[in-house]
């Protein structure tokens, strides 16, 4: 930490990560009149402008407070709707069933023994539907917002699926007229120091650019942090095996459906999963499977035959991808952020995620004086726990799966598809079901201490760290219990005439009310940010 | 399933806490789970000691379904919203303080900075937190019957230890649990390792199928019969002894109750004040190798004043440190058998109800316990060693060099290799919340727990911050005038004054009308007796 001296940073690359990285760090470390940074962001003229539909979670809202957006405005702007849930479908048998993960639930306090008691019920509601309303009201294509001001008790908590082209567009537009300095202009090269630090990118247009701080938001090409100072790339497709999506959008003028769904959709085909994003003028599809087990055509051909025929004529792209992540986000004096600083499929929306993270750690991180390396170190290690905190939750979707009938539904369950940490757990929690002690210090039984990849920094060696900050005991229950988690040891356990499972009295209250105080979501959307109306 | 059998050894608070939490979170929603039973000596000593807590203390009485009022009234309970430490950093009457509340800006809290770039007029403390100036008013947290309109002031209580653990014992009998008055003097061991049975003087032979050893220093059946080992902590914190005076309101009231509990350094240690309804308890937590015991005496009494002159004092003894494994085979430590800290921050009570709220979780379901203690004890041991963090650095911010005591711990061999590189890397920016998530720094080596704790598990022992977050942190540092040099150096020596927020400042002005003193609370809603201002 140093005095008053204004620090310059440059972000190279304008997606929604850069635009993000831009919009945040201006206005928290600008705060208060007092201008502690000079921003600035290169962008190509030449980038492909394809909108595509992205989910988020609810940690947005942070990223939309501190850089002072307004909600209704925002999801304006963005073709934004409301995402109370995913639904997963087909993902345990393939045969049509489902189960939510939704955003909000009862907590139920001083002990919370929903989860115990569930597992040991005979199943009759999902578990989902026993402690939160959002299952039901995502059925009922319901907004969780009313039409007036809000008088429904407790907020149910949400996070938006939006246009990430438009919402980088309007944080362009806004950091840009708060003094963020936009570079229409290619980069042609980098200036690395001998220390290691980036002393400038040139451009095309023949300019030099200096900074004491690069940010990389170049995506896969990872120009700074890979093809300027060489920084290796950690492979985690052992766990995650999907490498490729091919996505098509199907907009309302061509097809609506009569509704949109307040929820991601993610069902399970035979090599992957597919993606359903409602927007305010589209859905966004997006098949995400594994190249070895299913080539591109056919892939498309599964995509087009999951979606109907009014799905002939469209358009569509493949997009790649590779599962991993940087072996150091921050080098020197150059930070990662997004697709550059790792990637993980989109299955629980943490793409955005990641990147709005390491840039409220950047902040939090920001180096005001000369020595970065001890700001790299605990940034490093942060990102590399969440990062494996993601890769094992999502991991835990696939390796509970008891479908096996494709052969990439039988490679998923192979034990070395699993990672050993979600191992020691499932493990633990056949003898224990998930409690709150649990997240904290994920360290199980049989568990390999096994070190981050590279080592992450020099003195570094320490596994990584899940300390349970993203999911939580209610997420790993959402999956694990709709996933029918230990179905037949407790059937054996407990026998055949267990009782029958029932909905907590709070969420029940709130379900008898709710179609009166709550509207239909397109409904909402019409009314409220002025979406069409569609036939 | 049938219900295991549990028998909890030693009947102090620690050992009625476990029976009476564990009955009532393992036998919920008609189902039994554990049939719990309570060994204690019949001859064990009573006499009531003082106890503050931390808020954790209200999940407990929540669990068990204890009321608040009740509660207060048979323990001869008091309200604490706050430690204040006096003569920490020079020894001249200097204090801050570390309240329960504290108020955050949002989305993002920048309070920390925001006072480092200040000119300190204002302590840190008052900037974001009411309680400072609520506890030196001397109010009660909580209005008497009307109900608290803006954000409740968070609080946890002081307490006759002895007191507690007779009305939980009351509690618990009502409930079910069998309490035996008897002496333990054997226990049968298995090949495994495991207790069958332990008996008693008066010819009884009690089964169970865990043993709960709550037998304090005596260590009964972790230590004497299992020969688990102690991991000595003495090199961080040297306190191994106090010296004890009860202050009875019949003899001298101050006129007050104070809601918080004062910390006060002297020569050679510190001294506890923590007010309950009926007296006040004193304790001179000193290093034996300082000071001599009749030194100690004559110290607190002298801190005290003439009115305790006739007053009678005692000593007790401890050590600091942990059990290697405080469950081992189906025997789990709780209370000093497991570990014990000096009471600095007032985490005696917790580390007891923190065993017993884990081992509820960890209930063992089936015969192969090991997977449930190898969590339990790893748990256990980073709660253990972030509480050991935390009170070092009270220690060794200090600037005090008046007495031997004070020259030693400041030494660098006395500052624990993770708070050291903690404080260095504070040096690079000030502590903030992501630094409480996996606190692993540059520098600092990676020391696997003692023992291993568990066959595998040769891991350092990890802050979760599941206890002590940076803003805990920060009371502490800011309030010993932590980088006041080194602001200086950053933003220069003309800086401006501290801010403090129109929604704290709205909160002080209307807290007179609004909350009554804290003697009045107690003696209107706790049965608190009038007493004569001395």
């Amino acid at each position: 930490m140093s005095g008053p001296e204004r620090k310059k940073v440059l972000i190279v690359g304008g997606g929604s990560s850069g635009w993000i990285a831009a919009a945040y760090l201006d206005a928290a470390l600008n705060r208060n009149g007092s201008k502690t940074v000079d921003i600035g962001l290169v962008e190509s003229p030449d980038i492909p402008r394809i909108g595509v539909g992205e989910a988020t979670i609810p940690s947005i809202k942070h990223i939309l407070a501190v850089i002072g957006i307004e909600e209704r405005e925002f999801m304006r702007r963005v073709d934004g709707t409301f995402k109370q849930s995913i639904k997963f479908t087909n993902w345990l048998h393939g045969g049509g069933e489902h189960y939510y993960h939704a955003f909000a639930r009862i907590l139920p306090t001083p002990v919370d023994t929903t989860g115990p008691r569930w597992l040991k019920s005979d199943r009759s509601m999902p578990f989902m539907n026993t402690v939160s309303a959002q299952p039901v009201l995502c059925d009922m294509n319901i907004a969780p917002q009313m039409l007036g001001s809000w008088d429904f008790g407790p907020p149910l908590t949400y996070a938006f699926h939006m246009n990430a082209l438009k919402f980088a567009d309007y944080l362009c537009e806004l950091a840009t007229a708060r003094g963020v300095e936009h570079h229409l202009d290619h980069v042609t090269n980098v200036d690395v120091a001998e220390t290691g630090q980036i002393s400038a990118v040139n451009t095309k247009g023949g300019r030099k650019l200096e900074a004491d701080l690069f940010i990389d938001c170049t995506g896969f090409a990872a120009l700074l942090i890979e093809k300027a100072l060489g920084i290796g790339f950690v492979d985690c497709s052992q766990w995650l095996l999907c490498d490729r999506a091919v996505i098509m959008n199907v907009p309302y003028e061509q097809h609506y459906p009569g509704y949109v769904r307040p929820y991601t959709t993610a069902t399970a085909l035979s090599s992957g999963w597919v993606w359903e994003i409602p927007l305010q003028d589209r859905r966004s599809l997006g098949y995400v499977h594994s190249g070895a087990f299913i080539g591109a055509e056919e892939a498309e051909r599964e995509l087009r035959a999951f979606e109907g025929p009014h799905a002939a004529e469209l358009d569509s792209r493949v997009v790649r991808f590779k599962v991993g992540h940087r072996a150091k986000a921050w080098a020197g004096n150059c930070i990662a952020v997004g697709l550059a600083g790792g990637f993980i499929e989109p299955l629980e929306s943490t793409g955005l995620y990641l990147s709005d993270l390491a840039t409220v750690m950047l902040s939090e991180h920001f180096p005001w004086g000369e020595d970065m390396a001890p700001l790299a170190f605990r940034f490093n290690r942060i990102m590399a726990n969440r990062f494996y905190e993601i890769l094992d939750f999502i991991n835990m979707h696939y390796c509970m799966s008891r479908r096996g009938d494709s052969e990439f539904w039988q490679e998923v369950v192979r034990p070395e598809h699993i990672t050993d940490r979600l191992a020691a757990k499932l493990d633990f929690w056949r003898r224990k079901p998930p409690s709150n002690i649990d997240f904290e210090d994920q360290f199980f039984p049989w568990q390999h201490d096994t070190p981050l990849p590279t080592a992450g920094i020099a003195g570094d060696h320490r596994a990584p760290v899940d300390t349970g900050r993203l999911f939580t005991r209610s997420s790993y229950e959402a999956v694990l219990y709709g996933m029918d988690f230990m179905s037949e040891e407790y059937r054996r356990q407990y026998g055949t005439s267990r009782p029958r499972s029932s909905m907590h009295r709070q969420v029940a209250e709130r379900l008898s009310l709710a179609p009166q105080k709550l509207p239909a979501h397109d409904v909402w959307l019409q009314r409220v940010l002025g979406m069409p109306r569609y036939g | 399933m049938t219900a295991k059998k549990v028998l909890v050894v030693g009947g102090g608070s620690a050992g009625w806490s476990a029976a009476a939490y564990l009955n009532a979170a393992l036998n919920r929603d008609g189902e039994k789970t554990a049939a719990i039973s309570l060994l204690e000596s019949p001859d064990a000593p009573r006499i009531g000691v003082g106890d503050a807590t931390i808020p954790n203390i209200n999940h407990i009485l929540s669990v068990i379904g204890i009321d608040e009022r009740e509660f207060m009234a048979n323990v001869d309970g008091t309200f604490k919203q706050s430690i204040r430490y006096v003569s920490w950093l020079e020894g001249r009457g200097e204090s801050y303080h570390h309240p329960f509340s504290r108020y955050r800006r949002m989305p993002v809290d920048t309070s920390g900075r925001d006072w480092l770039m200040s000119d300190r007029s204002i302590p840190f403390m008052e900037t974001v937190s009411a309680q400072p100036v609520i506890c030196e008013m001397g109010l009660a947290p909580k209005p008497l019957n009307s109900v608290e309109t803006s954000e409740p002031l968070i609080y946890a209580f002081h307490l006759n230890a002895i007191k507690f653990a007779d009305y939980l014992c009351r509690h618990s009998k009502a409930r079910g649990i069998t309490h035996y008055q008897d002496d333990l003097i054997d226990a049968e061991i298995d090949e495994r390792g495991n207790i069958n049975a332990i008996l008693t003087r008066s010819g009884r032979r009690i089964e169970a199928d865990l043993f709960i050893d709550s037998t304090g220093f005596a260590s009964l059946l972790i230590e004497k019969k299992l020969g688990v080992g102690f991991t000595d902590c003495a090199q961080y914190l040297l306190c191994d002894r106090a010296v004890t005076i009860h202050v009875p309101y019949e003899q001298h009231y101050p006129g007050y109750v104070l809601p918080y509990t004062t910390a006060t350094a002297l020569s050679a240690g510190w001294v506890w004040d923590i007010p309950l309804q009926n007296a006040r308890s004193l304790g001179y937590v000193h290093c034996s190798s300082f000071i001599s015991e009749e030194d100690a005496e004559r110290e607190l009494r002298s801190f005290e004043g003439a009115h305790v002159e006739k007053l009678p004092s005692r000593i007790e003894k401890f050590r600091v440190g942990m059990r290697e494994k405080a469950w081992a085979g189906n025997c789990i430590a709780i209370g000093p058998a497991g570990g014990f800290i000096e009471p600095l921050e007032s985490t005696g009570l917790y580390l007891s109800h923190l065993a017993s709220v884990v081992l509820a979780e960890y209930f063992p379901r089936d015969d192969d316990m090991a997977p449930m203690a190898m969590r339990f004890n790893r748990i256990m041991a980073n709660r253990y060693y972030e509480i050991l963090d935390f009170i070092n650095m009270h220690y060794c911010l200090s600037r005090r060099s008046d007495s031997e005591f004070w020259r030693e711990i400041r030494k660098p061999a006395r500052v624990t290799d993770r708070l050291r590189a903690k404080l260095n890397y504070w040096q690079t920016k000030p502590p903030s919340s992501s630094d409480f998530e996996d606190q692993f720094f540059p520098g600092q080596p990676d020391c696997p727990l003692a023992s291993g704790g568990h066959p595998g598990d040769h891991r350092s022992p990890i802050d979760t911050g599941a206890l002590w977050n940076h803003e805990s942190y920060e009371a502490i540092l800011y309030g010993m005038d932590w980088l006041n040099a080194e602001s200086t150096a950053w933003f220069g020596s003309s800086r401006p004054p501290p801010h403090m927020s129109p929604h704290l400042l709205e909160r002080l002005r209307s807290a007179p009308a609004r909350l009554p003193l804290h003697d009045v609370w107690l003696q209107q809603a706790a049965g608190m007796g009038r007493y004569v201002r001395s």
